[in-house]
This record gives structure tokens, C-alpha cells and sequence, in this order.
């Protein structure tokens, strides 16, 4: 089996949000949405603070509660994990945005361009009716993993077929791979760190884990 | 701008919180039509009522999805999804609840219609069901997956449908008596049931600004909600006059205080799980400690 | 990829942290989407990857707001409150305004009767601008004289004092841990993770991986502190204090052998006499410097073969020491100290205890911090490099943008260099790094510019300071020549002038000094002092009163606001250049490879834009110098000289030539440099390719080699020479009666002393007419790495991302603090210096010191479009600009003292 997962070394991400700008352009989100953000965090007490950069996104969870909840099945989830949405059978009721709990998924109830209502040539270029008024969110860049098995590529090590989030990432801290496959660099990272995933104990398998030691 | 601590989610709004008042409260009141109507009692005003709050609460949902047209595809995911299962429940309640008023005479019991009014009301039961389910299933809200809520939406959706009744006993010719005696054990039962699901949250990991909202809201809807109406409905049993005036009173309130209940959790308390981190990174040659929780007392930010 | 997609290989240098190389998809001839162009990957110091800013570009083509037609003011009131009326004009009326105006000034002479160039010229940060605008520099070095003083940020923004006294002590325009050997950072503010660019991102974090411990001083919990071991919340502008007392616990705390003595003998100054005039003492006969050479037992110059010098001690010796402007002093059986034993005299003074009383850090804190630098400095360990031996000292310490700004910037500049020379750590394998030389010549490469000077050190242009030499009337108008002697005289000299001084002179000429005057003509391109100075309201006035300002413009903005013509070029994609990659550049740019990148079309310019190129050999056309530009290029003007050992693609100098004709020859010769001439590939291999590199070997990374193999000697710790040259300009200056200039003079010490300043700051509140105590707050900027350098603020996808930082468009104060004060998260605050008030939300945050608040990046905008309507507070129009607050090197700090109110709180009387 497959199972392709993301891995962000926490020790890594300096926020820079390379990968958010990265993931816009590439898939073309309107403005105000992120299928991959980096969050600015903070804990502690003056002077004993801790500030953390946190990517999220769509978890990719391997029981993804925005699934279940689904009414008309346009969530779906493959074989390698992939969570995916069919625009074309969503109705954009949003059950699915309030059932995951990683907030990943976001509803353009109106087309929207980066400077007001008109379009600019790449916008037009790239608009897709079919994604207004539905649930988006990351897709783990499904179009570059699916070129994998025509080209003979792996995701996660060649570029091409790889997320566009884990190429842009200038800090080395994100990583795409198959979680199933000991041989593949998420395994090693996983198998040779001290990592966690988020709200784990809502019992969603989240497809993201973070790295925040060595073992 | 990015958020981190919980935040009121605005998938669903006031559209979709009239969905769970018309839905709870129709489905009550048929359930309670069906038990606590004294037999010869006419049916057919709290079917019809029931029905258009019903209706009207799909219809308010519908209004807010971003493909009306494409509605039916609410359909097609009935092996997990209590949305698609809702719907379904939804169009058997009308189809038994229309013949039901359709063959009702305008006064009197439905011919033969004890399996009609069963029928109906069972079917109301599974809806109300099946949108407490919908709450719990949206595992995104901590304050809807608490399990504390579902018995205090069935409950909730039983008083609405009690206090419909006696709403409309003035004009349905019903009974006041026994639909004022089973409202005060309703909201009592339902007071009973937010004190219990306001202490599961506080302590269940619900957000503390969701847990605010309703802990703000709790002293008026447990006076103004429930103690108010158990003494109406109290006073309405006793043989003083205008017991009829006294129990369209107390149902008002408590159907009142059901839908600003419903308004409140499933819109103003409806905070997301936010970003929680259990350890900060350790950055090179640095230490770890236990990580942000923002929107919880000491989670950072 | 359909045949309608296509990829096209450029270069983002947006900042000073770039290059970047990029594809950029193209679909049906529309710019669609960047990525990294990976076949860069195998010689990218970052594995090829781009920066956040790179992912702007395709807005940055496609903003509607950009200025697509020649344009000309209508209205000739010029200022904030006058609509300048601009209207479309064609390219050949545009042209002809220019070259009128240009004609005109050159017909008068091309510097006025003051002096000062006719013909002036502002550029975006570090250079950057340079890899944008073609042939431009060409045109610039065929006009004649040129003054780039009126600043856009240089001495107000930058790492002034490193730039200086780096260059000056180890050909250091910027210092950076050799990052990838290094094991230990002290970084004084420099926040390498949010301006360190892609190469600092990537190299941290490779180096964090292994286990790099960095502490981070900061009065805030900056991006690159987030990322750090350790946060030291340390006061505003008191980092000297702190190194001060590392030096202290080095030399008073610490076993004599635990230093690298072998290398302060042999490799610094350190062994040098010093006599009672504060000058080396020196061999009469030889005027070299006389070292004690424990061998013979006696003074002998410091070159003298065999000796084994005297670190520490005094001695009887006869000497002569050579003061200012020749003066020489004649000893007979004088005690002399090394210069070591005067260092170890002079920081003894500078215990932790005192440091704790200036920076609020414990001394217990000084102590295990240098504890561990010594510790992790491994001296007498050494690692092959190139097939060379060298010393390994994996220890270093960064300093930021405040803290090498303005006051305490020497200071903290002569600290780091001399811990790093204490133990043997200065340009050595994983110690402390300078990265390029800007004001050294020749600048192929660091150790091309090195020669041993008279002394044994590194040889420096100095600006003269002697009497027949000193530049009485200024050359341009911040007057760098006359009153920075360390900031050389090199083309970025200009820049690296007390920049202020040119827009503060234009108000009122100070005492005896030429009367500074507005340039007849002024180019502005990719860069927007009105937004980016200090005192910003006043730099918007000074620039209205310029009589031609020419503004090669993206947008409008707040300075071409005040244009009478705009000049659309084409922008990062639309246009064409080849630049150099690679070697060691600012920042954490160190390669093993070197060589060229292409920018090229990716897309038609849009509306009339024109390529720079184009507009430069139109502009030389019509202004008679076609002939003197030509030949510009073809020396270097274009980036490299057209012709080399065994190649030569000189262009015809008689005759205009087609961009890509320019650029072909450019592509050739840049071929011809990386193949010794025999090949002579042109644009279209480049423009198919993207760069081409050949490999350096890393020893470049290192000075120390060429240190040895000239028996060269840092600078340290004694400077004898800055000492000299201050008394030589006091001479001069006061020989003008020049005596506003007087404080800048006690800068020029052999050995720094401490000095109060954050007390400068509260000084310069009470000289305001305003009490300390109703300031009470220091305001401080922090780099955005999504805008700095990157003129993008009008870029939506930029802002936006941007915002998932915290204190993005808004005040960053100290939680508990504003609690304190009733201000609550999001509440709208005032914040106000001695000079005005500005406004902005509050961001409240634990990682930030009581005292201090910090707003992020430079906004502000009132004409720049989509940033106007974002709002956002900058530190600019708040902080002034004065004399009092710049030091020597004509530089002053980011740095302000502010009031802070909630907006719906009554103002206090007086207030």
C-alpha cells in the first residue's frame, strides 16, 4: 500500500511563507485562501518565550471526518491516501469545513481576483468556475503525484511530481513521501525523530506530521 | 491573516442554526402531538405546523449552500453522513406527514390514523435524531461533538414541540393540562441537560471563548428559559382561570428560550479546535517545552 | 506541457540577498506560475530554491495600477496636497523632455556653481536596482559626475559600521558566520532568517540540523530568535556593553592559553608598542612599527625575521611615534605597553557586573555565554580545506542592522572582530566571515583586493585626510570624501556617505560648509525615499523643491508623486540582463560556483513599456554621448568588459545598438571569462539555458590564506591608524572653523571606550524641547522577508501572505505591558515621537521587552495603490534625522523613543 504523507521538521520552518506564496500560484487560489498557510506562534511568558512557525493545511487524514460528514461523497479518499474533492458534485454546504478540525477548508462563495473585480490576465487564464461556491483545499498537489506513475518518478523525491510546497520550501522543512514505504525519506524521518501530529486524539490519522526532536 | 486560537467558525450561520430550531421544534411537536394529545383530538394543525417548520428549516439551510441547484446531491452519501440521512428522513416525514394532513378530516382524529400519527411521529424522532447526529459529527467544533449535546438537542427539540403545543392550543381546541404537565418535566429535563452539557464543555476541551458565550448566556436561559416556564406551566395546571392564556405563555417562552439555545451553540459558540501544538520545536542546539494552545489560559498566542 | 505552455528561465534580485534563479511558466504567452528552476540546484548555495518574493512576480506584471505610458505632470506645484496631474505623453516627447533637461545642465557644466554634480541619481537597496536597469550604469559612467548622495535608506537602513570597519579589518562589506563549519553564534539582531534571503534560510537550518546552537540578542523575539537556541532579551542599542564584558571575562577571567595567542602574535596588532601619544612606536630609520621580540630581548620592527613577539608587558625601548598630519615625537628609554596589555587594560573596567547595570542582562548569563564561545572555539584545531590546512574556529557572532547603525556601531563592530581574533576565529574555517568587497578595489574577488600596507595590515583607499589632499569643497553633497575617510572612494562610495546629511543640508547648510543645492536634474528608479528615509513628510518636501525629477516608475508612489515625467520600463519579466552569480556575496551567499544568469522576456512588455536598455541608448543617443556609453559598456558597463584574453565582442562605439544585440556581446564575453575564450555563447544559448557557472574552489570563502601568503596582520586591537585620521579631519575641519562635526571626531579612538547610548536617544528627546520620562518607549523595525528591498508593497499576494505574521501592518508591545496601560489586542494605539504621531493596531506579544515596540517592515503609503488602502504604521515619519544621532561613518540607527496611547484615551496635557 501506499501512503503518501507530509512531514514539516518544526526545527526547520522560519515562517517565511514561501510555500504559502507557492501554493497560491501554483494552484491559483483566490486571494484570502491558503490551501497551505504557516502559522506565526507564540507560548510562554516574557523573557522565557518560545516562537513557533507551524505549516498547516489539509491533513489528508486517514479517517477524515470531512468524509464521513460529506453528503453528496464529492469528498473522497484514495488509495494513497489523498483526500480529494469533486467539485462537480459538491454543493458547498460546508459540513465537511466545520467537521474538520484543522480548519483546511475554505468556500469562495463569489469569483474574487487580487485587485477587485477585475481579472488579470493569469486570473483569467487559470479561473475555474467550478471551483467557486464549493469546499477547496490542499490537494497535495494530486496532478503532479498522478504524473509520477506515466513518468516513472517518485513524489517526494523528483520535483516534478512532487508538492509544489515541499520544492518552494527554502528551509529543507517539508517534506512529501510514502509513509508505507520504509525506503522513502518521510519513513527515515519519521522513524529517526521524535515527531507528533495535530489533534491526533481526535482520532483523524492526520497525513502531516511534525517534527520537533531527534529521537 | 492567519489565526491561531479558535475562532467562530461562518460555514454556517443563522440559516443553518434555523434548520435545527424549525427542524427540532416540528419534529417535537409531532412527537408530542402523537403522545400527549388526548385521543380525538385534531392532528392535522400541529402535522401542518410541524411540517412548514420543518420545511422551512431545510429551506433556510438551502438558501446557504453554495450550489442550491445542485441540492440533490444531498443524497448520495447515506452509508456515514447524517446530512444525506437527515434529507432522507426528511422526505419520508413529508410524504407520511402530507397524507396525514391531506386525509385528516378539519376536526376530529385521523380515520384509522393511530399508524399514520406513529408513523409520523416516529419519523420526527429519527430526524431529531439525525440532526443531533449531524452536530456530533462535525468533529470540528468541540462544542457540537461534546456528547452532552445530543440528549440536550432531543430534549430540546421534545420541550419546543410541547410548548408548540400548548401555542396552538387555543387554536387546535387541544388540551392544556397535560401538555402543561409534561412541558414543566421538559424544562426541567432540559435544564437538567444544559447545566450538565455547560459543565461536560467546561472541562471536555471546548474552546473557553465558546464556553464563555453560553456560560454568559446560561443565568438568563435557565431563569427566563426553563424556570419561568415551569412556573407558568406549574400555574396553568392549578384551577385558576385562564389556564389556557397561562400555558400559550409558557410554551412561547420555552420555545423561545429552545431556539435562542440552538442559536447560541450552533452559531455564536461554534469556535473552531484552533492550532495546538504539544512540544515548540528544539532549534539546533536549544530545549523543548510544552507547546502553544492558543485560546486556552496560558496557551500563548 | 501543451505547446501553448511554455518555461521560461530568469533571475529574481529583488533584494540584496538574491540572485534567485526561476522558471517562469508561460501559458498561451500569458506569465502563469514561478518555481524554482531547479537545474540550478547542483551550484546553489540553497539547492535552487526561491525566495517568497519571486512568487510576487506574476502580480507584479500583471497590477493594474501600473504605470504603462511616458507620463507628465500637468500641475507644476509640486507636494503632498497637489494632484500632479499626470498626463500620457509618447516615448519621443518623454525622451525629449529628459535629454532637454539633460542638455541643458550638461551645456551649464555639469556641476553648479556649488560644486555639486548637476545630474543626481537614486537607486533601491544594496545594489539591487543594478541588476534591473540594463545599460543604465553605462549611460551613468559616460554622463560624468554623478552625485548618488540623496539616500533611500543607505546609512539609515543598512549595516553602516560593518560596511566600513568590516572592509577596513577583513575586506568585510558584510560579515556572516562561515555558516556551514560553524558550531557556535552569537547574533547581536541580525535576523538572517528573515534578510539573510534563501541561502541564509537554507544554510541555518542545514546547520541547525547538525546542532548550531545560536543565541539570539534582541529586544524582541525576532523571526531569526524564533529560530534560535536561545533568546536574550537585551536593551536597545547596549550590545557593545555586553561584547565589552565578553572581551573582559576573555581577558581578565579566562587562562591566557585559552585564547589563540599564536595567531594575536603573528596575525594581528596585537604585539605592536604603543607609546605615550597613543601611536605606535616606531623604528626611525624604517618607520615601521617595533614589536618586543622576547628572543633577542629587544625592540625590533614588527617584519623582523625569527622573532618571537611579546604578547603582554611592558618595555624600555627608543622609538619615535608619528602622530596627525606628520608629527613625530622622539623617545629615548620610554616604557611602552603592547598593544595587548593596553586592550587588557582598557576592558578591565567592563566586568559583567557593570554590563548587567547597562544591558539588564545578568552577569551569571556573560559568563556562561563566553564561556561557551571559548569553549566551542577549539583553538589549535584545524580542517582541510581545498587541500589546505587551515585553522577551524567554529565559533562566530553576527551583528544586525541597529546594532552596526548609528552610535555603538564601531563599537560593537571592533568587539566582534577582536573576540573573533582572540581566538583565532577571523576568516578562518567556521569563524567569522567577510563576504564582498564594495569599497576595496579590485572587487572580482575578496583577496584580489588585498595588499599589505606600510604597517603589516591591510591596505585601505582612505578618503584624505591630510592637508593637501582633504577634499575641502565636497565632490557631492553628503560630502563622504570630506567627512568619512573610511568610506573610500569607490562607485558605492557615494552611497555610503552620511546619506541624511545631503537631504538635511538641503533644508540649512551648516556652518562654513559649501551651500548644498537641489540637482538640476534627478533620476529615481526602484526605490521610494519617501516612504523609506526618516522624517519621511520632510524628504516628500525637500524632493517637491527639486526643479526635474525624472522617476522610471512601476507604480505611482509617494516620491514620483513629485515627478514631472514617469518612465515605464519593463520589469522583472519583461525585460533583459545577464548578471554575475555566485562566488561570495552579501549576506549568506557563499557558492562553489561562479558565473552568469539570464533575465529575459517571459512575456511582452505590457502597454508601452520599454526595456532599460532601450531607454539607456536612447537617452545617450539624444544627449551626444552615444560614443562615451557605447564604450562604457564595452569596459564593464553592462556588468563585465566585453572583451579578455582571447575574446573580444566589443560593440561598434560610433553606433547605436539593439538591446539584445548589447546583451548577445554581453552573453559572448561573459562565455569567453568562464571558458578562457574558447567558447562564445550569445543570448539565445542563455536565453535556452538560463546560466552557466564554472566551479571556484572554497578557500575563496577564506582571507586567512591570503593573509599568509602576503605575512599580513589584522588590524586588531589597537587602532592606531583611525586614531590619526581623526585627528587629521579634526585639523581640517576645524582649520574651516567647522565645528558641527565635532562629535562625530571622538569616534576616531585607538580603543573604544563605552559610552551611554541609549542615553544619545534620551538626549536627543531632552534637545527636542521634550522630557525623557514622556517617551518612555523605544520603537525599533524588523525586516519582513515577504517585503524588504522588494518595492512590492502593492503587491495583494505579498500583503497577504505577509499577514500570517505576527504584528504584520501593526504596534508589537509586550503583553503584560499594555495591560498595564489598558490596551488590549487590536485596540488602535497612538504612537508618537518627539517630531509627530502615527497610529496602528496593537499586536500583543510576550516576546517583546516592556520597554520596547516594534513595527514591522515600511508602509505608510498614501499614494502607492492597494498598500494606501491596507494601512499599516512605519517608524519612518517618526524618527528624525540630526546630527547629533549620526556617528562617524555618517550613519545613525533605526531607533526612536515614542510615546504610546490607546486612541480613544484623552491625550495628556502636554502631550
Amino acid at each position: 500500500m501506499t501512503r503518501y504523507v507530509m512531514v514539516a521538521d518544526l526545527r526547520r520552518c522560519v515562517g517565511c511563507q514561501t510555500c504559502t506564496a507557492a501554493c497560491k500560484g501554483a494552484n491559483a487560489t483566490p486571494p484570502g485562501v491558503q490551501w497551505r498557510q504557516v502559522l506565526d506562534m507564540e507560548v510562554g511568558t516574557f523573557p522565557d518565550v518560545r516562537r513557533v512557525f507551524v505549516p498547516v493545511g489539509c491533513m489528508h487524514c486517514g479517517e477524515p471526518p470531512c468524509m464521513e460528514v460529506c453528503p453528496t461523497t464529492a469528498t473522497g479518499q484514495r488509495d494513497d491516501g489523498l483526500v480529494t474533492i469533486d467539485y462537480d458534485l459538491c454543493i458547498g454546504c460546508g459540513y465537511c469545513a466545520v467537521a474538520c478540525p484543522y480548519q483546511a477548508r475554505h468556500i469562495s462563495h463569489r469569483a474574487a481576483f487580487a485587485y477587485g473585480d477585475q481579472a488579470m490576465a493569469p486570473e483569467v487564464a487559470r479561473f475555474d468556475e467550478a471551483r467557486v461556491a464549493v469546499a477547496t483545499k490542499c490537494t497535495f498537489c494530486v496532478d503532479r503525484v498522478d504524473k509520477a506513475k506515466e513518468n516513472g518518478l517518485v513524489p517526494g523525491v523528483d520535483q516534478e511530481v512532487t508538492p509544489v510546497c515541499v520544492n518552494s520550501c527554502i528551509a529543507g522543512a517539508l517534506h512529501f513521501g510514502d509513509r508505507d514505504d520504509p525506503d522513502s525519506a518521510v519513513s527515515s524521518l519519521l522513524a529517526e525523530n521524535a515527531t507528533f501530529r495535530m489533534h491526533e486524539d481526535l482520532g483523524t490519522d492526520p497525513g502531516f506530521h511534525y517534527v520537533w526532536d531527534s529521537e | 491573516m492567519s489565526r491561531n486560537a479558535p475562532w467562530r467558525q461562518t460555514n454556517w450561520d443563522w440559516r443553518a442554526a434555523a434548520n435545527f430550531m424549525g427542524g427540532g421544534a416540528g419534529a417535537g411537536l409531532l412527537i408530542a402531538a402523537a403522545i400527549v394529545s388526548a385521543p380525538g383530538d385534531p392532528f392535522w394543525p400541529h402535522a401542518a405546523l410541524a411540517l412548514l417548520l420543518i420545511g422551512g428549516g431545510l429551506a433556510s439551510a438551502w438558501f446557504e449552500i453554495g450550489r442550491p441547484l445542485r441540492a440533490m446531491n444531498v443524497f448520495l452519501h447515506p452509508r456515514t453522513s447524517w446530512m444525506t440521512r437527515e434529507s432522507y428522513v426528511a422526505v419520508a416525514l413529508f410524504a407520511v406527514g402530507l397524507v396525514t394532513v391531506l386525509v385528516a378530516p378539519r376536526s376530529g382524529a385521523v380515520p384509522g390514523g393511530g399508524a399514520l400519527i406513529w408513523a409520523c411521529a416516529v419519523l420526527a424522532a429519527v430526524y431529531l435524531f439525525t440532526q443531533t447526529r449531524i452536530l456530533a459529527a462535525a468533529r470540528g467544533i468541540p462544542a457540537w461533538r461534546e456528547p452532552a449535546l445530543q440528549p440536550l438537542m432531543v430534549v430540546t427539540g421534545l420541550t419546543e414541540g410541547v410548548g408548540l403545543m400548548l401555542v396552538l392550543a387555543p387554536v387546535a381546541a387541544g388540551a392544556v393540562a397535560g401538555p402543561a404537565a409534561v412541558l414543566l418535566c421538559l424544562c426541567l429535563l432540559r435544564g437538567l441537560a444544559w447545566l450538565v452539557y455547560l459543565r461536560r464543555i467546561e472541562s471536555a476541551g471546548v474552546p473557553p471563548a465558546a464556553c464563555a458565550v453560553l456560560r454568559r448566556a446560561s443565568t438568563g436561559l435557565i431563569v427566563v428559559g426553563h424556570v419561568l416556564p415551569i412556573l407558568l406551566s406549574f400555574l396553568a395546571l392549578q384551577p385558576w382561570p385562564w389556564p389556557t392564556g397561562l400555558g400559550v405563555l409558557a410554551g412561547v417562552v420555552a420555545l423561545a428560550a429552545g431556539w435562542l439555545l440552538k442559536y447560541l451553540v450552533v452559531t455564536r459558540a461554534a469556535y473552531n479546535q484552533g492550532f495546538a501544538l504539544p512540544w515548540t520545536p528544539v532549534r539546533g542546539a536549544g530545549d523543548a517545552v510544552a507547546g502553544p494552545r492558543p485560546g486556552w489560559p496560558n496557551g500563548g498566542t | 506541457m501543451t505547446s501553448a505552455e511554455r518555461n521560461v528561465p530568469v533571475y529574481c534580485y529583488q533584494c540584496v540577498a538574491g540572485p534567485d534563479l526561476l522558471n517562469v511558466k508561460t501559458l498561451d504567452g500569458v506569465a502563469t506560475e514561478v518555481e524554482p528552476n531547479f537545474s540550478a540546484a547542483a551550484i546553489h548555495p540553497a539547492a535552487g530554491k526561491i525566495c517568497v518574493k519571486a512568487y510576487g512576480l506574476i502580480q507584479k506584471t500583471y497590477n493594474p495600477a501600473r504605470v504603462l505610458t511616458p507620463m507628465k505632470r500637468t500641475n507644476p506645484n509640486k507636494g503632498r496636497v497637489h494632484d500632479p496631474g499626470f498626463v500620457p505623453i509618447t516615448w519621443d516627447e518623454a525622451l525629449d523632455m529628459v535629454a532637454d533637461k539633460l542638455n541643458r545642465a550638461r551645456a551649464r557644466g555639469l556641476t553648479d556653481e556649488a560644486g555639486y554634480p548637476r545630474l543626481a541619481v537614486s537607486f533601491g537597496g544594496g545594489g539591487t536596482a543594478r541588476s534591473y536597469m540594463g545599460t543604465f550604469p553605462a549611460f551613468l559612467g559616460a554622463w560624468g559626475p554623478i552625485d548618488q548622495s540623496f539616500g533611500s535608506g543607505q546609512g539609515v537602513k543598512c549595516y553602516h559600521s560593518e560596511h566600513l570597519y568590516g572592509e577596513f579589518w577583513h575586506r568585510a562589506f558584510t560579515v556572516c558566520p562561515d555558516t556551514p563549519l560553524t558550531d557556535y553564534v552569537l547574533s547581536f539582531g541580525a535576523n538572517t532568517e528573515a534578510s539573510g534571503g534563501v541561502t541564509g534560510v537554507w544554510r541555518h537550518a542545514e546547520a541547525r540540523a547538525r546542532g548550531l546552537e545560536r543565541v539570539q540578542f534582541e529586544p524582541h523575539l525576532s523571526i531569526t530568535g524564533a529560530c534560535s537556541a536561545e533568546w536574550v532579551p537585551i536593551k536597545p542599542k547596549t550590545d557593545a556593553a555586553f561584547l565589552f564584558a565578553m572581551l573582559h571575562v576573555m581577558l581578565h577571567e579566562t587562562p591566557r592559553q585559552n585564547l589563540d595567542l599564536a595567531f594575536l602574535g603573528r596575525r594581528t596588532g596585537s604585539p605592536y608598542l604603543v607609546g605615550p601619544q597613543g601611536y605606535f612606536l616606531r623604528q626611525e630609520s624604517s618607520g615601521k612599527p617595533l614589536i618586543w621580540d622576547t628572543k633577542q630581548d629587544a625592540a625590533v620592527p614588527f617584519d623582523s625575521p625569527d622573532t618571537e613577539p611579546a604578547l603582554d608587558g611592558e618595555f624600555t625601548v627608543d622609538a619615535v611615534e608619528t602622530g596627525a598630519d606628520g608629527q613625530i615625537w622622539r623617545h629615548q628609554g620610554i616604557g611602552a605597553q603592547t598593544a595587548f596589555s593596553r586592550l587588557v587594560a582598557h576592558v578591565a573596567p567592563y566586568t559583567p557586573d557593570w554590563a548587567e547595570a547597562v544591558c539588564e542582562i545578568g552577569p551569571g548569563t556573560v559568563r556562561r555565554i563566553t564561556s561557551a564561545y571559548l569553549a566551542h572555539a577549539r583553538v589549535g584545531a584545524t580542517i582541510d580545506i581545498g587541500g589546505a590546512t587551515l585553522p577551524h574556529r567554529p565559533v562566530a557572532i553576527s551583528l544586525g542592522k541597529t546594532v552596526t547603525n548609528g552610535w555603538g556601531g564601531y563599537e560593537c563592530c571592533w568587539a566582534r572582530t577582536l573576540l573573533a581574533c582572540l581566538i583565532g576565529g577571523l576568516e578562518v574555517p567556521g569563524g567569522t566571515l567577510g563576504t564582498a568587497v564594495r569599497l576595496n578595489r579590485p572587487a572580482t574577488t575578496r583577496q584580489a583586493s588585498v595588499t599589505r600596507g606600510p604597517d603589516g595590515f591591510m591596505d585601505f583607499p582612505l578618503n584624505p585626510t591630510d592637508r593637501d589632499n582633504w577634499q575641502a569643497v565636497p565632490k557631492i553633497r553628503n560630502a563622504h570624501g570630506s567627512l568619512v575617510p573610511l568610506s573610500a572612494h569607490s562607485p558605492w562610495s557615494a552611497a555610503l556617505g552620511p546619506s541624511h546629511l545631503a537631504w538635511m543640508f538641503l533644508e540649512r547648510t551648516p556652518d562654513n560648509w559649501p551651500e548644498v543645492t537641489s540637482p538640476d536634474v534627478w533620476f529615481v528608479y526602484r526605490t521610494n525615499p519617501s516612504i523609506s528615509f526618516w522624517d519621511t513628510p520632510t524628504i516628500s518636501e525637500r524632493i517637491a523643491e527639486f526643479p526635474f525629477v525624472v522617476a522610471f516608475a512601476y507604480t505611482l508612489d509617494e516620491t514620483n508623486y513629485m515627478a514631472d515625467v514617469l518612465l515605464p520600463e519593463c520589469t522583472d519579466l519583461e525585460s533583459t540582463q545577464l548578471i554575475r552569480i555566485g562566488g561570495t556575496k552579501y549576506t549568506e551567499q557563499f557558492w562553489d560556483h561562479e558565473g552568469f544568469a539570464i533575465r529575459q522576456p517571459v512575456v511582452a512588455p505590457r502597454g508601452e513599456c520599454r526595456d532599460f536598455t532601450d531607454i539607456a541608448t536612447e537617452l545617450a543617443t539624444r544627449t551626444g554621448i552615444l560614443s562615451a556609453y557605447n564604450q562604457a559598456i564595452n569596459a564593464g558597463g553592462a556588468g563585465l568588459p566585453l572583451a579578455g584574453e582571447n575574446y573580444d565582442h566589443r560593440l561598434d562605439p560610433d553606433r547605436a545598438h539593439a538591446g539584445d544585440a548589447i546583451w548577445d556581446a554581453v552573453c559572448r564575453a561573459a562565455t569567453g571569462e568562464l571558458t578562457g575564450g574558447t567558447e562564445s555563447e550569445g543570448l539565445d544559448w542563455f536565453k535556452r539555458h538560463g546560466h552557466r557557472s564554472r566551479p571556484i574552489s572554497r578557500l575563496r570563502w577564506y582571507l586567512y590564506p591570503e593573509i599568509l601568503r602576503q605575512d599580513i596582520r589584522f588590524e586588531m586591537p589597537y587602532q592606531e591608524r583611525l586614531r590619526r585620521i581623526g585627528a587629521e579631519l579634526a585639523n581640517r575641519l576645524h582649520e574651516q572653523d567647522i565645528h558641527w562635526w565635532d562629535r562625530q571626531l571622538d569616534e576616531y579612538q585607538a580603543l573604544p571606550e563605552y559610552r551611554d547610548f541609549p542615553g544619545l536617544w534620551e538626549g536627543a528627546v531632552v534637545a527636542a524641547g521634550a522630557t525623557p520620562e514622556d517617551f518612555p518607549f523605544w520603537l525599533l523595525t524588523t525586516r519582513s522577508m515577504q517585503h524588504s528591498w522588494g518595492a512590492n508593497a502593492s503587491l495583494q499576494i505579498v500583503d497577504e501572505v505577509a499577514g500570517n505574521i505576527k504584528g504584520y501592518r501593526g504596534v508589537v508591545m509586550n503583553a503584560d505591558k499594555a495591560a498595564a496601560l489598558g490596551i488590549g489586542d487590536g485596540d488602535m494605539i497612538e504612537v508618537r515621537s518627539t517630531l509627530r504621531a502615527t497610529k496602528g493596531k496593537a499586536v500583543l506579544r510576550q516576546g517583546i521587552r516592556p520597554d520596547t515596540v516594534l513595527m514591522a517592515g515600511q508602509f505608510d503609503h498614501w499614494v502607492t495603490p492597494f498598500s494606501k488602502d491596507k494601512g499599516g504604521p512605519s517608524m519612518n515619519p517618526l524618527t528624525p534625522m540630526s546630527l547629533e544621532l549620526t556617528d562617524a561613518t555618517g550613519s545613525a540607527a533605526d531607533l526612536v523613543r515614542v510615546a504610546i496611547r490607546r486612541l480613544d484615551q484623552a491625550p495628556e496635557p502636554g502631550s
